[in-house]
């Protein structure tokens, strides 16, 4: 199926065809670079990659299969305390969780009593507190809340979700805060301030749209440009502070060795979610071959030779290849 | 306790047994609450810390919240021992206190009862049995039943905010749970704050709700029988002497002659060459030394004295 801008439109779907359009994606990001538009090759490639396959997540990095209902243990960097958590929902880069606590007595409206079957002891699932976690943060299962429980944190989650009352019977719940004196405000600050650093991992990829996206607002959150990070890598990603300008094609000119430290040196966890940005990048990006320093050089200058586009299937593999060159080096 | 004593006792908790290491490392957290931590006197079940009190307090930890869902998450949040060693010094902290509060239970009864007789309040709506009679505060005679629910009245009892509700000092061991003056304050602006007239009943339940009471039993409105309480002060250089006695148990000899040799203000260099080693080995003693120190302290005041303690009891036992 070949894309273009007219039938892009008539889909409803020109954001999709920008994407794709390797003439748009060199236009806007290297000002010198002039040409005709199918010159630089027929539009023919879909703007995303085909998503991996379950099997290809598994065999990258894999993570435990978790479901809905289930107790985990949150782990998060060197922290030697684990969250305990139940799963409210999950897809197939995170999960949200309710933390668990055992101060039933401090339980509130948003607080729902659950176990001890299934769990193993009493406890109340703070639905206040719920947040998104990577599955690679979920280090074990250690139980499963009853189908009567999970289904009734869920309704709970929705209604909190919605700010409106849950039609649970009160006894599933802990009493009402109503006052700004209530003592359980403060238990719930501490309880807050404790789940939120292991959100803080999820959270890395909130509103973030692609892989120069994220390395651009990590190293700014860190008081730093690209170029500062390339520094610090002692010119080993000379590409790095190129990605905030021009499309970087990521398999020719960025080694995923280099490109795990890029991302550790960020602090940014190698996890599916970001595996996923740089497939994505590397799919959008690939230009099919693997050119020389010189050709690398003139394509900077924006006067490379123009060179046939590869296929969809061409930039299927390459992003393929390097997103598992990416977990084998963070592997090691 | 090690990562595997401690992967070990997580599994085995999991099926419902104590390991031997987890039972030491429980044992160790006792001790250290009481004799390191300076826990109050008043919170022992004989009314003095020994061996013996240590003892009762780690048997009805481990009975009472431990082998009943207390044991398990702690475990299982415990990443490492030594975060297994700070959420269980925290878990028996809670528990002694807690017990403390339930054991306060038909005292905070007796207390209510009396305190609604005194001229603050007024009976709104008489009825036979005496915990089913309908009070209000005399500046609101008319005030309506109470037509909410339970929960409804637990909010506002939290809503009041915070009480003092413990008492540290043995002089105040068997007072009751909320001073005078905070249980006056309570059930007033209790029926303020839900513009009603409550019943014994409802004061309880709230109260209980608050402050996590057990159930009192109506039949015996008696207070507890006072006991005469014995002398206040908690005699720290003891609690002291004891901590420091647990901390050089667990230093090596060489580690004992490098506790006494700073404190002597011996050179490094001295001390290296009577251990036959390098002035590096020696500081890293001195690091180890403070660890375990540090693993008795909660603070660095605390850490000093504990140190100072060690030092001493040594150089009184080498002389």
């Amino acid at each position: 199926m070949s894309y273009s801008i007219v039938h892009a439109r008539r889909q409803g779907d020109a954001e999709r065809h920008a994407l794709s359009c390797r003439l748009l994606l060199d236009r806007a990001q290297s000002p010198r670079l002039r040409g005709d538009h199918c010159a630089l090759g027929p539009m023919s490639a879909p703007a995303v990659p085909r998503p991996l396959a379950a099997s290809q997540w598994d065999a990258l990095l894999p993570v435990l299969d978790i479901d809905v209902g289930a107790v985990v243990r949150v782990v998060l960097g060197t922290a030697d305390e684990f969250l305990l958590a139940a799963v409210i929902e999950r897809d197939e880069f995170e999960a949200i969780v309710a933390p668990l606590s055992e101060e039933l007595e401090l339980a509130a409206e948003w607080d729902l009593f659950v176990g001890p079957q299934g769990i193993g002891w009493p406890a109340v699932a703070e639905v206040w507190n719920a947040g998104a976690v990577l599955l690679e943060q979920v280090e074990e299962t250690i139980g499963h809340l009853s189908d009567e429980d999970a289904q009734r944190l869920g309704d709970l989650y929705e209604a909190s979700l919605d700010g409106t009352r849950t039609s649970l019977p009160r006894e599933w719940t802990g009493a009402p805060i109503t006052g700004g004196e209530d003592p359980r405000i403060l238990h719930q600050e501490e309880a807050f301030e404790f789940a939120r650093t292991y959100y803080v991992p999820a959270s890395t990829f909130t509103d973030v749209g692609s892989l120069p996206s994220l390395l651009e607002q990590c190293a700014s959150e860190r008081n730093l440009t690209l170029h500062d990070v390339q520094d610090r890598l002692a010119e080993d990603a000379p590409w790095l502070s190129a990605m905030a300008n021009r499309t970087v094609d990521l398999p020719a000119e960025a080694p995923a060795t280099i490109l795990v430290r890029v991302l550790k040196e960020l602090d940014i966890p190698i996890c599916r979610r970001v595996v996923d940005l740089v497939h994505r990048q590397a799919y959008q990006t690939s230009s099919g071959s693997y050119p020389s320093a010189a050709r690398l050089a003139r394509r900077r200058r924006g006067v490379a030779s123009r060179v046939a586009a590869p296929t969809a299937e061409e930039r299927q593999a390459a992003a393929l290849s390097y997103v598992q060159g990416l977990a084998k080096a963070a592997r090691s | 306790m090690t990562d595997a004593e401690l992967r070990a006792a997580r599994d085995a908790a999991r099926e419902g047994r104590l390991t031997p290491a987890l039972h030491v490392e429980l044992a160790a957290i006792a001790r250290w609450l009481v004799f390191a931590a300076n826990l109050p006197a008043s919170v022992s079940p004989h009314g003095s810390w020994d061996d013996e009190a240590v003892q009762d307090v780690l048997q009805s930890w481990i009975e009472g919240k431990l082998l009943r869902g207390g044991l398990q998450p702690l475990l299982e949040r415990s990443r490492t021992p030594e975060a297994f060693q700070r959420l269980g010094r925290r878990s028996l902290r809670h528990w002694m206190l807690n017990q403390r509060r339930r054991s306060q239970s038909q005292n905070v009864y007796a207390k209510l009862q009396q305190l609604l007789g005194d001229a603050s309040f007024a009976v709104r709506q008489d009825a036979t049995r005496p915990q089913d009679v309908w009070w209000t505060v005399v500046s609101a005679p008319d005030a309506p039943l109470y037509a909410g629910t339970e929960s409804d009245l637990l909010s506002l009892a939290w809503s009041l905010g915070d009480f003092e509700v413990l008492r540290f000092s043995e002089r105040n061991k068997l007072s009751p749970l909320l001073s005078a003056d905070d249980l006056r304050r309570f059930v007033e602006d209790l029926m303020r704050a839900s513009g009603s007239a409550l019943r014994l009943t409802d004061l309880m339940g709230a109260l209980r709700g608050r402050f996590g009471l057990d159930e009192v039993v109506l039949e015996s409105l008696d207070p507890e029988k006072v006991a005469l309480a014995s002398p206040d002060a908690v005699a720290d250089d003891v609690v002291m002497r004891s901590t420091a006695v647990a901390v050089i148990d667990q230093l090596t000899a060489r580690q004992r002659d490098v506790v006494l040799g700073t404190r002597a203000e011996e050179r490094l260099e001295d001390m290296a060459a009577r251990h036959g080693c390098s002035i590096a080995t020696i500081h890293n003693e001195q690091r180890r030394i403070a660890a375990v120190v540090e693993r008795y302290s909660e603070n660095r005041a605390e850490r000093d004295a504990l140190l100072k303690t060690v030092g001493d009891l040594l150089y009184q036992n080498h002389e």
